[in-house]
């Protein structure tokens, strides 16, 4: 008789482990998929603030290179008293 | 008090009938649900499922950015970048009449029209597409303030260096598709891919993130590299617009491409044109006409008469050539030369550029060999050139030549090609003999950096003519830049310069006859680089020049200045030697002795034996200047002038030697 009560206290503390890892896991899944989401939001952010950034950079690319198109650097070198170099002037160092 | 025996059995059947009622109840509406959740998702499955992903998803129609046009320095020549657009959404507009007014002074529109546009239900209209900077702020507090108006941001088309190129760019439309110059021919590799992106939304319409985004960079339009280089570009230009102001001339084309393979270093025309501006600029600018333009080359035509009398083998350059004084029938018609010449050689014909002197050698070549040479220089067809529009040269059947069209036609009358046809066939003379196809491409990268297409760099086998004519051609072109040639003013002080001028006249198509005061003057020659590069053929022609119409006068002097410049830039001048001058070079008199012992340089070159020279007391860049073709490598220390040297002065220099400098600013 004591014997089956041990056997019986042994199934239910069996049971209610499974139980609480039942919950657990449920709660544990509930928690990740709602990382999950909160992580797509961010990196949706986060992609929204790089096409920002790049449209930013392709901006400043294109203000770079009116800057550096040949005939303004040739007008402020000249209106900074440079002159052009004349053949011989430009010398390729080892 | 004592509850009965019968009132405890009603008592319980009382509870039993509750429970049952319950129970039922509880059945009832577990059948209920279940019935439900059979009608919901075995029934209408379909139905649900798709008005469940309807809500939850949607997908948005991307547009990847066109591809970049970079030249051959890497500068960027044609980009994307974002712009606003106003867009509206009639249907929610509720006093468009009000909103019109307020808008119109904004973005310039009238005022009728963007009333004529909010009106309506419709569910999309544009209002203003590429708006400014200053008009996107001025909007700002109209699309907060009012319901159905929106800023939409869309690729836009940018050409950082303005009109640099522009022709030779073409542009796109408001929606980013290639519609002239390279920007159409290209289309196909420069045009973005259109692909839906499926978005997961929830409840309030947020995007969630979707794992299965895809890599943009595949999709974007593929990176076309030019041969073309931004400096060379400007400086042609440049050059051109002097020549062309200084002569007063209609426009003109300036052309540089290197001989060895074809590829354009710049292709210049005037006036220019500023492709970000489009609309502003007369569309006659749009067309480029070094490519598009078909005209007659006249005198720079002649050295494929020699050409074709070095071929035949019925000539020799030393052969001598009647020019009968400057007069000379051919059937009713008479055949004049600027200057009465008598005998000739056939090097001195192209020198003094005699029209009958040319008109002689192909009556004796004979109409159907001189074809074969010109066809062989690839007049009659296209030049192959990766660019829209190329028109054939035009070259009438030989068997159709009457005797005054073959004389024409040996001085560049009656035959007509685009500048890049002929620059094509100078710089098969130019790398001694070899046909190569002008090209504006040198390759094409897609996102994921792989080379999807190079123009191959293999050395072209077809031959327009034998080494050794292209040589004696050679030969003779040296001769045009001589004091008494046509072109004195195309020479270059240090450099071996070779060209032809040409002045031809304009045909007159109202009076069906040649123009006697409308003429196209040109030049077209190289220089002659150092040892392993391959020359660079420069063309210049200026269109209707009113100060002068000759080439030698009007185009030779930008010719000159173009490959001055030119020679600076690929530091050809680094490479000739300064060693056999007998003033010693300074920092402050290079220029002056360049310009003062520029031939005698040039000839030391190829006479002298190349000795070590005392470099004592002169700069570095001095030294360096003369060296540069034997270093291995060079070793400097301190700072100043030379006062030490190794290879001692007068030994023999080889190629691969160690230098050593050491410098001190006292000396």
């Amino acid at each position: 008789m004591a014997a089956k009560k041990g056997h019986q206290s042994q199934w239910s503390w069996l049971n209610s482990c499974l139980l609480v890892v039942m919950v657990g896991m449920i709660f544990y899944c509930s928690w990740l998929n709602n990382k999950i989401v909160a992580r797509g939001y961010q990196l949706n952010d986060l992609r929204k603030e790089e096409k920002n950034l790049i449209e930013e950079k392709d901006k400043l690319q294109a203000e770079l290179a009116t800057l550096k198109r040949p005939q303004n650097l040739a007008r402020l070198a000249r209106l900074l008293g440079l002159k052009e170099p004349r053949p011989g002037h430009k010398m390729v160092l080892p | 008090m004592k509850r009965t025996k019968r009132e405890s059995k009603k008592e319980r059947r009382r509870l039993r009938l509750r429970i049952g009622l319950v129970a039922g109840v509880v059945v009832f509406s577990l059948v209920a649900v279940v019935v439900r959740a059979y009608f919901l998702q075995i029934v209408k499955h379909e139905y649900y499922l798709a008005r469940q992903q309807q809500q939850r998803s949607s997908s948005l129609l991307i547009n990847c950015e066109r591809g970049q046009i970079l030249a051959a320095d890497g500068g960027r020549l044609a980009v994307n970048v974002k712009g606003s657009s106003l867009c509206a959404e009639p249907r929610r507009i509720e006093d468009g009449k009000r909103i019109a007014k307020g808008l119109a002074p904004i973005l310039k529109v009238k005022a009728s029209t963007l009333e004529r546009r909010l009106s309506g239900k419709r569910g999309f209209v544009w209002l203003k597409r590429s708006l400014t900077p200053p008009q996107v702020e001025a909007l700002k507090p109209w699309c907060e303030r009012e319901q159905g108006l929106a800023f939409l941001k869309e690729n836009q088309r940018v050409y950082p260096n303005r009109a640099l190129a522009g022709q030779v760019l073409g542009f796109t439309n408001i929606d980013c598709q290639g519609q002239e110059g390279l920007e159409r021919h290209y289309e196909e590799y420069l045009k973005g891919r259109q692909l839906y992106l499926e978005l997961e939304h929830d409840a309030r319409r947020q995007v969630v993130e979707s794992s299965q985004y895809p890599e943009l960079d595949y999709y974007k339009g593929k990176t076309v590299y030019l041969t073309i280089d931004r400096h060379l570009q400007a400086l042609a230009e440049q050059e051109l617009e002097t020549a062309v102001t200084e002569s007063r001339g209609k426009g003109g084309i300036a052309l540089i491409m290197n001989s060895g393979d074809g590829s354009i270093l710049a292709m210049a025309q005037y006036p220019r044109f500023n492709p970000n501006s489009k609309r502003k600029n007369n569309p006659a600018l749009w067309r480029n006409r070094a490519v598009a333009d078909l005209l007659e080359p006249g005198s720079t035509f002649k050295v494929f008469t020699l050409v074709a009398a070095l071929e035949s083998g019925l000539f020799k350059i030393d052969d001598l050539i009647d020019c009968e004084e400057g007069n000379y029938k051919v059937g009713r018609r008479t055949i004049h030369d600027t200057h009465e010449y008598g005998l000739l050689r056939l090097d001195e014909v192209l020198k003094y550029s005699s029209n009958i002197g040319c008109s002689k050698i192909v009556d004796r070549v004979g109409a159907e060999r001189f074809n074969t040479v010109l066809k062989n220089f690839g007049f009659g067809s296209r030049s192959g050139i990766d660019f829209p529009h190329e028109p054939s040269s035009r070259l009438r059947p030989w068997r159709k030549w009457r005797p005054i069209d073959l004389s024409n036609l040996a001085f560049g009358q009656g035959i007509s090609m685009t500048s890049v046809q002929l620059v094509a066939a100078y710089a098969a003379l130019a790398n001694g003999g070899y046909r190569i196809t002008p090209h504006l491409v040198s390759k094409v990268v897609n996102g994921a950096g792989w080379t999807v297409y190079e123009y191959p760099a293999k050395k072209s086998s077809r031959r327009a003519c034998s080494a050794g004519v292209a040589q004696q051609i050679d030969q003779a072109l040296a001769l045009v830049v001589e004091d008494d040639g046509t072109a004195p003013k195309a020479r270059i002080p240090g450099f071996r310069v070779a060209g032809k001028t040409g002045t031809a006249q304009k045909f007159d198509f109202t009076r069906k006859s040649y123009s006697h005061s409308d003429y196209w003057a040109s030049f077209i020659g190289y220089v002659d680089p150092p040892a392993g590069e391959s020359r660079k053929v420069v063309y210049v022609m200026v269109d209707e020049p009113r100060s002068s119409i000759y080439g030698g006068i009007v185009a030779a002097p930008a010719f000159q200045r173009i490959n001055r410049r030119l020679a600076s830039y690929l530091n050809y001048a680094s490479k000739a030697e300064f060693a056999n001058l007998e003033m010693p070079l300074t920092e402050g008199n290079v220029d002056q002795k360049v310009e003062e012992h520029g031939d005698e340089i040039a000839e030391n070159l190829t006479q002298t034996a190349r000795i070590m020279p005392d470099f004592r007391g002169q700069t570095i860049r001095e030294a360096l200047a003369l060296v540069g073709g034997y270093r291995r490598s060079v070793k400097i220390s301190g700072q100043g002038r030379i006062i030490s040297q190794k290879p001692l002065p007068g030994t023999m220099l080889e190629p691969g030697l160690d230098f050593v400098f050491r410098l001190s600013s006292e000396i």
